[in-house]
């Protein structure tokens, strides 16, 4: 099939173009429409995923200018993480199907069917610049499409969704939508500063020159503007403050796609340094081991404190984006790829548990966790889902989350063997991982279990197309769990090099 | 598989369906359950059988020779006898903690491997905690608790032995062990420890006379004797075996003489005859494993006869010391009648059945020309007759007169003592059966006139001695006491060891929870903390870097930008772009 990259990355912005003309009499059309535009592409990628492993990576080119071409690039290192990304997407839309009504007879009640129709069809255009975005950052091979795919992320659909069916009022919602832009362009802003910078050194934007940048005394400088820039995204301390507000701000439908649109920066980071420029990056191990450990444990901590069910799965977010890069600041072949395995497994857990959260507040019709009690016998799916994500992001066994933690922690400690603080930092990261635990699990004890609340009997589990999705999901990350072996090798066949 | 049951099993499966059974049908069905095991026995083939796979294991379930048959013969006796005497009783607890006794027992008899074994071995110790346990008054828990540590501390060397021996020798079959190495001597401890070998005997007075009156004749009667058969079995001709068992002869005497509760004594006089078996295992001779096994068979007809008649004064007049109790004689002739049997019967007087089985133990340990062993079996048996013999009927039955006019017990008591009585005369008279059951062809001839004369002479000195002592006042007098007995040993570092974990333990502990409470509590505060720095860092990047333009415009506002004042901004200019360039050449050289 030709250019099956191409299709993957611009099928779904030709579908959002469909999407905005469609005069489908049906609300939902749209939805559909995005639905399977992402089955499509989903098949897709399982194709090249099969012609990855059997045959190796696939590289189109597709030339643009002198110095600035479109090439993409599927090897084993991209391809599961747009796989698993394009699932995220896939499962979401279809639980937005139901989510976006919910949305739209909350902001704008009394809306007429053509009003809905056009908000319907406004959030699902926007909605497919994600994966197209997604795959784009996936695929890129080099540095401007990488910041092109970064802001048209940050601006379009981040932007717009949280502005029109975010959940404050008008104004606040334009204001955080606005602070979640400066965030973003902020970050892209320094990316972009790095490459350039480096641009002047070896005159190549292409990922295959980098290598050549090593050793020169520039190259420190390009590192840590990058790493910044990426460390914004990453909301590695002090850069993490817009996370909570965005994440509380946004309608739950996408707030699991914003966990990957921060921990992309995970893989760029790792496509980007840490492959094409091991030496260089060695100083910033430690530091960075230092801050994803600090940030674990404040992320978890501001989680505990936390009484508003959005907010909650925010600051969760901020500690388990630091287990992925403490997994790729190991910077050697079992850390990056439990890094990037843990990556993986932590947007299949946090769609879940956003999307469970999000589900809460449908239903109980408030925010706030204290008021959430005894739920387990009106929503048991839901039960399950949240206690599936649990299992999920505190690494417990049989899930994803314990294969990728068990690999990024036998990879630091490879690391930091000769090193006593360096031991001192891991165990610390192992313990800061059990407050994961702690939260996770607390807070669906509260939730479900108990007295139940009498001002809550009409809570129910929602409709089919929000919760299967989401059971697939926690199966994918149950198959991910206990067969993680055919992942692994696509990944250690580009890590390996390390 | 085979054409028989393990006769253990019938036992233990038996006693599952005794709650389900009242009255006459329970009374029926108790009885039955050893006539049964009894007829499957007359029917078990020699050699291994009922062996099941267990992991990697065997485990033998039926291993049968004529060493494990006398045994068996013998404990489904006992039971059957037993379970007579206990017939009375309402309590399907004591029933049913008798049934899986004596299946312990045989299961332990058949045992062809050292799970199996350990298992049964187990059961065995539970279950006779259990009989303990149902006196159910304050003294019995208390005894019971004790005897549950004794017996777990053997369990657990025991199960140390097995796991060992099973290592170094990749087998569970087991058949003469021989003390030779640690697992040995492992195994070997625990053994001892059943078989109340000194100095590992103190749970025996302790439990015994604290057991319930039906209960103690079962006790009497199975742990020691399948501890016997099988340190008989593992370590026969072991020379520790044979001082430790002269040494139990003689020391329990003296202990037996100064205790006033009359089923102390006769624990006491327990550990004594069970010398004479050990001391007869420590020979090994094919002789002297005869003597052993002849002797525990009787022994344990008389013993369990002579608990049963001390029982049913218990259980008639509520007492048991020899203080509160005399002149018995004259309302319960019955009960004192056997229990004059047994006294016989355990002094060895000729024509009662502790003649014929004693004799062949010391027989042996005098052709093995052991002299001090000797000696000091004789002085035992006149020892046994003096403490057992005459004391306990003495003070009893004769003695004093209490002033207790009480009846005799019910009828099946006096059916299983009587039952008891007969086999000890019959055996005592005609010992063919007996021998013929015996593992080793039997040529000895028990009434010869050396036997008879040494015999009696003994029994005469040792009545003589009594004699001279009461009424000489020599005697020790009557007292109210408790003897301890190598329970000290245990006891002390015990009291040691707790106070130990009161004082410096929980001083230890106190300071370590104070400092887990200081940590939790800061823990504790780590997440309102983490709030509070958030909303800091929330004002610094959103309230005042956004606040910066305003500020600098503030400042700039009064620099005068408008149109009428291009002098003062000209100036300004001028002066920002030195100072710029001064900066550059500064701190870029």
């Amino acid at each position: 099939m030709p250019s099956v990259l191409f299709q993957i990355v611009i099928l779904p912005l030709a579908a959002a173009v469909l999407v905005m003309t469609n005069r489908s009499r049906r609300e939902s059309a749209s939805g559909w429409i995005a639905i399977a535009v992402l089955i499509y592409t989903t098949v897709l990628l399982l194709i090249a995923g099969w012609r990855v492993a059997t045959h190796g990576e696939i590289l189109e080119r597709y030339t643009i200018g002198p110095d600035i071409s479109l090439n993409l690039l599927a090897d084993g290192l991209s391809l599961p993480v747009a796989l698993v990304i394009n699932l995220i997407c896939l499962a979401l839309a279809s639980y937005s199907l139901h989510y976006v009504s919910h949305r739209i007879d909350i902001i704008y009640p009394g809306a007429s069917e053509q009003t809905r129709r056009m908000y319907f069809r406004r959030f699902f255009f926007l909605y497919l610049f994600f994966p197209a975005g997604f795959m784009g950052v996936a695929f890129s091979t080099n540095l401007i499409s990488i910041y092109l795919f970064l802001e048209l992320l940050t601006i379009i659909p981040l932007y717009f969704i949280m502005a029109q069916f975010g959940y404050s009022d008008y104004i606040t919602r334009y204001k955080v939508a606005q602070m979640c832009l400066y965030w973003g362009v902020a970050g892209a802003m320094l990316f972009l500063i790095g490459i350039i910078l480096g641009y002047t050194q070896i005159g190549s934007f292409e990922i295959d020159a980098l290598p050549t940048l090593a050793g020169r005394p520039q190259t420190f400088w390009v590192i840590l503007l990058i790493i910044i820039g990426l460390g914004t995204k990453l909301a590695i301390i002090p850069l993490h403050v817009w996370m909570p507000w965005v994440h509380a701000e946004h309608p739950t439908c996408i707030a699991g796609l914003l966990a990957v649109y921060a921990n992309i920066a995970a893989y760029v980071a790792v496509r980007v340094l840490i492959l094409p420029l091991p030496g260089d990056m060695q100083v910033f191990s430690l530091p960075l081991m230092v801050l994803s450990m600090l940030t674990m444990a404040y992320g978890a901590f501001l989680t505990l404190a936390q009484t508003d069910a959005k907010r909650f799965c925010a600051c969760s977010t901020i500690s388990q984006i630091s287990y992925s890069v403490f997994g790729i600041a190991a910077m050697n072949v079992l850390g990056v790829t439990g890094g990037i395995f843990y990556f993986l497994s932590h947007i299949v857990g946090k769609a879940i548990l956003f999307s469970s959260a999000g589900i809460l507040v449908y239903t109980v019709e408030t925010r706030d966790l204290r008021h959430m009690r005894g739920l387990w016998h009106r929503m048991p799916i839901t039960a399950v889902l949240w206690f599936s994500a649990a299992m999920i992001l505190s690494a417990l066994p049989p899930t994803s989350g314990f294969v990728g933690k068990w690999l990024f922690f036998v990879g630091a400690f490879q690391r930091v063997q000769t090193d006593p603080i360096g031991l001192v930092v891991v165990v610390a990261a192992i313990l800061a991982s059990l407050m994961t635990l702690i939260y996770t699990f607390l807070t669906g004890i509260r939730i479900f279990f108990g007295r139940p609340n009498l001002d809550l009997d009409t809570a129910a589990d929602p409709p089919l197309t929000m919760s299967i999705p989401l059971i697939c999901l926690a199966l994918l990350a149950l198959f991910l769990g206990l067969f993680p072996h055919p992942v692994l090798t696509l990944l250690q066949s580009v890590v390996g090099t390390l | 598989m085979t054409s028989a049951l393990p006769p253990g099993l019938i036992f233990l499966a038996g006693s599952v369906f005794v709650p389900l059974l009242k009255g006459r049908f329970k009374s029926v069905y108790l009885l039955i359950i050893p006539v049964v095991a009894g007829l499957d026995l007359l029917f078990l083939p020699e050699g291994s059988s009922w062996s099941i796979m267990f992991l990697d294991y065997p485990l033998i379930f039926c291993r049968v020779d004529r060493l494990s048959l006398a045994f068996g013969y013998v404990f489904v006796l006992i039971s059957f006898i037993g379970l007579v005497y206990a017939l009375h009783l309402e309590d399907d607890l004591q029933h049913m903690a008798a049934l899986c006794y004596a299946g312990g027992a045989l299961g332990v008899t058949f045992a062809g491997d050292l799970f199996s074994l350990y298992l049964f071995w187990e059961i065995m110790a539970l279950a006779s905690v259990v009989l303990v346990l149902a006196r159910r008054t304050h003294d019995a828990r208390l005894a019971a608790f004790r005897y549950f540590m004794w017996h777990f501390f053997g369990g657990i060397c025991l199960l140390a032995g097995i796991i060992l021996y099973v290592i170094t020798r990749g087998t569970t079959e087991f058949d003469l062990i021989g003390l030779n190495d640690p697992a040995s001597a492992l195994i070997f401890v625990g053994f001892c420890l059943n078989a109340a070998v000194f100095p590992l005997h103190a749970w025996l007075p302790d439990a015994y006379p604290r057991a319930t009156v039906t209960g103690a004749v079962f006790m009497s009667a199975l742990t020691t004797k399948s501890a016997v058969y099988i340190l008989a079995r593992t370590f026969p001709g072991n020379d520790i075996l044979l001082w430790a068992g002269a040494f139990m002869t003689c020391f329990p005497i003296f202990y037996a003489v100064i205790a006033n509760d009359m089923r102390r004594v006769l624990a006491y006089s327990l550990i004594n005859q069970v010398g004479f078996m050990v001391c007869g295992i420590g020979i090994g001779s094919a002789l002297a494993i005869n003597g052993v096994v002849a002797h525990a068979f009787c022994h344990i007809i008389y013993k369990a006869l002579l608990f049963m008649s001390t029982g049913a004064v218990l259980h008639m007049t509520g007492k048991i010391r020899a203080t509160d109790l005399g002149g018995l004689y004259k309302t319960m002739p019955y009960t004192a009648a056997c229990c004059i049997v047994g006294a016989a019967s355990i002094s060895a007087f000729p024509l009662f059945s502790g003649f014929v089985s004693k004799s062949l133990t010391v027989a042996a340990v005098a052709e093995a020309h052991q002299v001090v062993v000797w000696l000091m079996l004789l002085f035992a048996s006149a020892g046994v007759f003096h403490h057992a013999g005459i004391k306990v009927p003495f003070f009893v039955f004769f003695g004093h007169d209490s002033g207790i006019r009480s009846k005799e017990p019910p009828p099946n008591m006096c059916i299983a003592m009587g039952m008891a009585a007969f086999i000890c005369i019959f055996l005592g008279i005609y010992p063919a059966p007996l021998y013929a059951i015996l593992p080793f062809p039997v040529d000895f001839v028990p009434y010869t006139a050396f036997h008879v004369v040494g015999m009696l002479q003994l029994l005469m000195f040792g009545a003589l001695a009594f004699t001279i002592l009461v009424l000489s006042g020599y005697y020790p007098p009557e007292l109210r006491a408790v003897n301890l007995d190598t329970d000290w040993l245990v006891r002390l570092p015990g009291r040691a060891f707790i106070s130990f974990c009161h004082q410096p333990l929980q001083t230890i502990r106190r300071s370590i929870e104070g400092w887990v409470r200081v940590l939790v509590a800061g823990f504790k505060a780590f997440p309102s903390l983490s709030a509070t720095t958030e909303k800091g860092l929330d004002w610094v990047f959103h309230t005042l870097l956004v606040a910066l333009p305003e500020g600098l415009l503030r400042v700039i506002r009064p620099l005068k930008t408008e149109r009428n004042e291009l002098a003062w901004n000209v100036m300004y200019i001028l002066v920002s772009f030195v100072v710029l360039i001064l900066t550059v050449l500064i701190v870029f050289p």
